[in-house]
């Protein structure tokens, strides 16, 4: 085998050597385990919810009620997002949260590798196409999460795959036997049935897909004479379909799109979730997506060749997601900024500054001498094996096994838990999803499941924690008989002056008892 | 030509802007926050003593202590407005610097050339994204000085390029304005707002465009000649900034502002751009329409507008307040680098020949002199025209303790009061006897004392001895916030007056009474706002 350059390259060297791919995974796998791995674990409660949900199902199967909150008991739960959540309880069960953290660096890693797989599929120069995968990798980081999402970071890229890449451009990189056959529409099927079953991030899939058709149907309005909007429209559509139809194979069946969907629809709640705000530039997540958004729009403007109406829609609609809820920032990542990329690779070839020039060759000839896959297939078994062994390397904990109790009322809910302690409660609500996994007997008042609790409950918590007036009758309705909120919360401090309750502290969190007599709750609608 | 009677495009610009602002929307704008009030307050201060504010005569918490007075000359004008004609007065007076910013706006497009109806159409767009921003404040000055330093930096208008190459669009010259002036302006921005730092940054970001073309060879002995002339006009304006009561001092405490993290990322119009809002989603609009525009178009932005559009960019994302400017300088520039391109779209209607051969015969001074006389006679009523309110001539109960205020002061009322941070500017303007805890002036309190009143509000931990260490024992608070029920459950703490709007509450001592904090909450909250 020959380098571009025409060196002589033994296939055993090419299997041996890191690929920039590799380094892609390796550098974002470590990043997420080790370096951000506190971040994952800690940033909000959500984790200790889909842990215990998923323990749920490995024992007693799927159910379709609620049985974790006294608030919700019995109403109707979409498990929407059982499949991950299966994944994250076995993975605990074998290996505790170090387990936990080598799924999501390993899922997260895998998406920016085929990133870089993906781009240099489609043609764009090796040092461009690292560059980018890093950069969304970087724009992405705030979001590294031990939640279902990260599935959806791979299931996007594969889509990107799957709307990118060409019949033709397939057979003549891999020089296998020509393909006759599409089966991009099979693969869509499969993606989508994979994906509904994992997170609702599908439904991201279904509008990215929409997106194309949309820049299909304004090439064809605007550029009559072309016929390759035709096509490209029909197979888009085909996707489409598949993708829909993969998105049924799931326990609610076709239900799940109106379910995802209809949380989207509820301004309050969505306006009240952290993620789903627009992004704020202050903060690092913030600076490093302005500069990227600038670079691109500079792109944009620079470049003297148009982009394709599905490419410009693709950025425009994924920009407008970005901007309005920071969580979309890395899908933005992961499908704007490879296209303009794509875009600019054409330009970026030609710049002829040579530091830029000699970096690009020698960039590319190391890319060509290597093989991606094993060094990151090694790096994520040395992380299963790292995890295995409790996240312990030489006497040094590389991987997070338990959850800062600065943060979560880690003492408080031993102490409760030991002392049998149970009734009405009402919590924080990032505590929900801990209190579910670390104290099951309890149930909970609410957690960050809000698509379960609705507007009404999330309202009520909202006026409850921040008592407003008329919060000591509400409560007193509630028959809530011990309240779990930080010391700061301001309904921890009107608490601490009522005579009819009393207070324990602890490190993090306080506990508020008191007793009354039991009475049936009824919901204020 | 024949002249008509119709107005022309600025004529227009100036008629609705003037409307809008000042008798549409003129109670958003008194009421938007207390800075107005601040203001006014603190130019009656220096016209009653004849001074500039050296030392803080507001606050108790930092009385005393050194101010730079750095928006005063603004102040003075607030106040001699309010003076003249009462808050009315104000809220006609803000309209005009907004309606003059659009009008001189729609006036520099045309002498650019660009077509009437798109200029029309960019007006409205940077009006409705500079909405956001409307409040009768010393920044109304720096977005007309910007609209007026557009010339400036645009230079002599050479001939312009259609996009078909083939054809060159001949349009005439205009003269190229003489950097020098940049002084004068710079000397009296310097001393009406902060915002002469901005004026200077685009200065910049002009000069780094131009050095960008000549370094990719772009018609490089005329780069090189604007090159030159923003130097000058940098210069000039850099002298004319130091053309103010505070020399250096000013340029030091602006940066100081500037560089402060905690107090910008909880100052509401720093804060990034929420694009749920209704003017969030707008911006986004323009934003994405601006992209789609330079990804589908053949022509390329030149270095001057290709930077100020990324810079502006950077800069409104980064804090909302900077989408007014965003309107005035990026949709301009991009107007007049689409006008070719625009001018090839079919005409539907003739409604594009229709706003040409207006643009060319429309008047502007007898509608300039119109809108005058119709303002200076509300102005004269203070709001009034023939026994009706037109324009409030005063803050809304509803929005400020305007009632609670009066009566106090009625009783002459004393003591250390903790408030709610946006009447600060309204007791200073309204009990100018009562020291304030805060106001909007959060560049001469500091971040420690705002974290302070925030750690109060928010009753987070040792909130208590907060209070406890500034001796409060005067509380002015929103009839419906949670502090109420807290303070009143405090030992010591009674009620001292209320309606719907705020509670005043005083600390005479005694034992804690949280068994009736909620019903006297509860019974306040039914009282209507008093006047």
């Amino acid at each position: 085998m020959r380098t571009k350059a025409g060196q002589s390259v033994s296939r055993t060297r090419s299997w041996l050597l890191p690929a920039p791919a590799d380094f892609v995974f390796l550098m974002l796998t470590f990043s997420v385990a080790v370096l951000r791995g506190w971040q994952a674990l800690n940033t909000d409660g959500d984790l200790g919810r889909h842990l215990r949900v998923g323990r749920e199902i490995l024992a007693h199967g799927l159910f379709y009620s609620d049985r974790f909150s006294w608030t919700m008991q019995g109403r109707p739960f979409v498990p929407y997002e059982w499949g991950s959540e299966v994944l994250f309880a076995l993975s605990h069960r074998v290996a505790g949260l170090p387990g936990v953290l080598a799924v999501t660096a390993i899922g997260i890693a895998s998406a920016y590798f085929l990133l870089y797989i993906l781009l240099r599929r489609l043609g764009v120069d090796p040092l461009l196409a690292f560059g980018t995968s890093i950069a969304a990798g970087l724009v992405g980081a705030f979001h590294w999460l031990a939640r279902p999402h990260v599935f959806s970071l791979v299931m996007v890229v594969g889509l990107m795959f799957l709307l990118e890449t060409t019949v033709d451009s397939r057979q003549s990189i891999t020089a296998r036997r020509p393909l006759t056959v599409d089966r991009r529409p099979f693969w869509t099927f499969l993606l989508f049935a994979l994906w509904s079953n994992l997170h609702g991030g599908f439904l991201f899939g279904l509008v990215l897909i929409g997106f194309y058709l949309v820049g299909d149907v304004i090439g064809m309005v605007l550029e009559h004479h072309r016929v390759d909007h035709r096509s490209s429209l029909k197979r888009h559509l085909m996707l489409l379909g598949a993708a829909l139809v993969g998105c049924c194979i799931n326990p609610s069946g076709p239900m799940i799109l109106p379910h995802v969907a209809g949380y989207l629809g509820k301004t309050w709640l969505v306006d009240m979730t952290m993620e789903y705000r627009s992004p704020d530039f202050h903060q690092w997540y913030g600076r490093v997506f302005l500069m990227l958004l600038v670079l691109a729009v500079a792109a944009l403007a620079l470049i003297r060749r148009r982009l394709s109406w599905p490419h410009l829609v693709v950025f425009l609609g994924t920009t407008a997601f970005a901007l309005h809820s920071a969580r979309n920032i890395p899908l933005w990542a992961l499908t704007a900024l490879p296209l303009v990329a794509l875009h600019a690779n054409p330009s970026w070839r030609r710049i002829g500054w040579t530091p830029i020039a000699q970096m690009r060759e020698s960039f590319a000839m190391g890319s060509h001498m290597a093989r991606p896959g094993v060094w990151s297939g090694m790096g994520a078994a040395a992380l299963v094996g790292l995890a295995l062994s409790g996240g312990t390397l030489a006497g040094t904990q590389l991987l997070l096994d338990k959850l800062d109790p600065g943060v979560f009322p880690v003492e408080v809910v031993a102490h409760a838990r030991s002392e049998g302690l149970q009734g009405r409660m009402f919590n924080e609500l990032t505590w929900g999803g801990y209190i579910l996994n670390a104290w099951p007997e309890q149930k909970v008042f609410i957690d960050g499941q809000t698509d379960l609790y609705g507007v009404t409950l999330s309202k009520l918590y909202a006026s409850l924690r921040s008592a407003e007036p008329g919060w000591k009758r509400r409560l007193d309705s509630l028959c809530v008989e011990f309240v779990l909120l930080p010391a700061d919360a301001p309904l921890s401090s009107a608490l601490e002056r009522m005579p009819d309750w009393t207070k324990a502290d602890s490190v993090n969190g306080v506990l508020y008892t008191r007793r009354l007599p039991s009475r049936a709750w009824k919901r204020d609608d | 030509m024949t002249r008509r009677l119709h107005p022309s495009i600025p004529a227009i610009s100036l008629i609705i802007w003037w409307l809008v602002a000042s008798i549409v929307f003129p109670a958003r704008m008194l009421n938007s926050d207390g800075d107005l009030l601040r203001h006014i307050g603190h130019g009656e201060w220096m016209l009653r003593h004849h001074s500039l504010i050296h030392f803080d005569p507001f606050s108790f918490t930092k009385g005393g202590q050194p101010f730079v007075g750095f928006e005063y000359g603004s102040q003075l004008i607030y106040a001699l407005v309010h003076r003249a004609a009462g808050l009315a007065g104000v809220a006609i007076f803000a309209g005009l610097l907004i309606a003059t910013a659009y009008a001189l706006l729609a006036r520099f497009l045309l002498s650019r050339g660009v077509d009437a109806l798109l200029t029309y159409l960019v007006t409205v767009a940077a009006a409705v994204l500079g909405a956001v921003h409307w409040a009768p404040r010393p920044h109304l000055f720096t977005l007309l000085f910007v609209v007026i330093l557009l010339p400036m930096l645009e230079g002599a208008r050479r001939e312009m390029q259609d996009v078909n190459r083939d054809q060159r669009v001949s349009r005439p010259a205009t003269r190229d304005p003489r950097p020098l002036w940049a002084l004068p302006l710079f000397a009296i921005w310097a001393n009406l707002h902060g915002g002469f730092v901005f004026g200077l940054v685009l200065i910049g970001i002009y000069w780094a465009g131009h050095a960008l073309d000549y370094l990719r060879e772009n018609d490089k002995p005329n780069q090189l000649a604007e090159i030159k002339r923003l130097g000058v006009l940098f210069g000039a304006g850099v002298l004319g900034t130091l053309i103010n009561p505070h020399f250096i001092a000013l340029h030091r405490h602006i940066a100081g502002i500037l560089g402060d993290r905690f107090i910008l990322d909880n100052t509401q119009e720093f804060l990034s751009p929420d694009f749920h809002s209704v003017v969030g989603k707008l911006f986004l609009l323009a934003l994405l329409g601006i992209i789609a525009l330079l990804a589908t178009s053949r022509s390329r932005l030149n270095g001057p507008h290709l930077l100020l559009l990324l810079g502006m960019t950077y800069l409104a994302l980064n804090a909302r307040r900077n989408m007014q400017l965003f309107g005035v300088t990026v949709l301009p520039v991009l107007a007049i680098h689409f006008d070719a391109s625009w001018r090839t779209l079919p005409d539907w209607r003739g409604i594009r020949a229709v706003f040409e051969r207006d643009s060319r015969t429309g008047q502007t001074t007898t509608y300039v002199l119109v809108m005058l006389a119709l303002f200076g006679f509300l102005s004269v009523g203070h709001g009034k025209a023939f026994g009706r309110e037109v324009i409030p001539n005063g803050v809304s109960p509803d929005e400020f303790p305007v009632g609670v205020v009066r009566k106090a002061r009625a009783e002459h009322l004393q003591g250390n009061m903790y408030h709610d941070f946006v009447w600060g500017g309204y007791l200073i303007y309204a009990w100018p006897e009562q020291k304030v805890f805060i106001d909007g002036g959060t560049d001469f309190y500091g971040a420690g004392l705002l974290k302070t009143w925030m750690d109060i509000g928010q009753r987070a931990a040792y909130w208590r001895d907060s209070l406890a260490a500034h001796n409060i024992t005067l509380a002015l608070v929103p009839t419906n916030s949670g502090f109420v029920h807290e303070l009143l459950r405090e030992p010591g703490w009674r009620l001292h007056d209320c309606d719907a709007t705020a509670v005043l509450l005083q600390k005479v001592g005694g034992p804690a009474q949280p068994a009736v904090a909620d019903s006297l909450v509860e019974a306040c909250a039914r009282r209507p706002a008093s006047r």
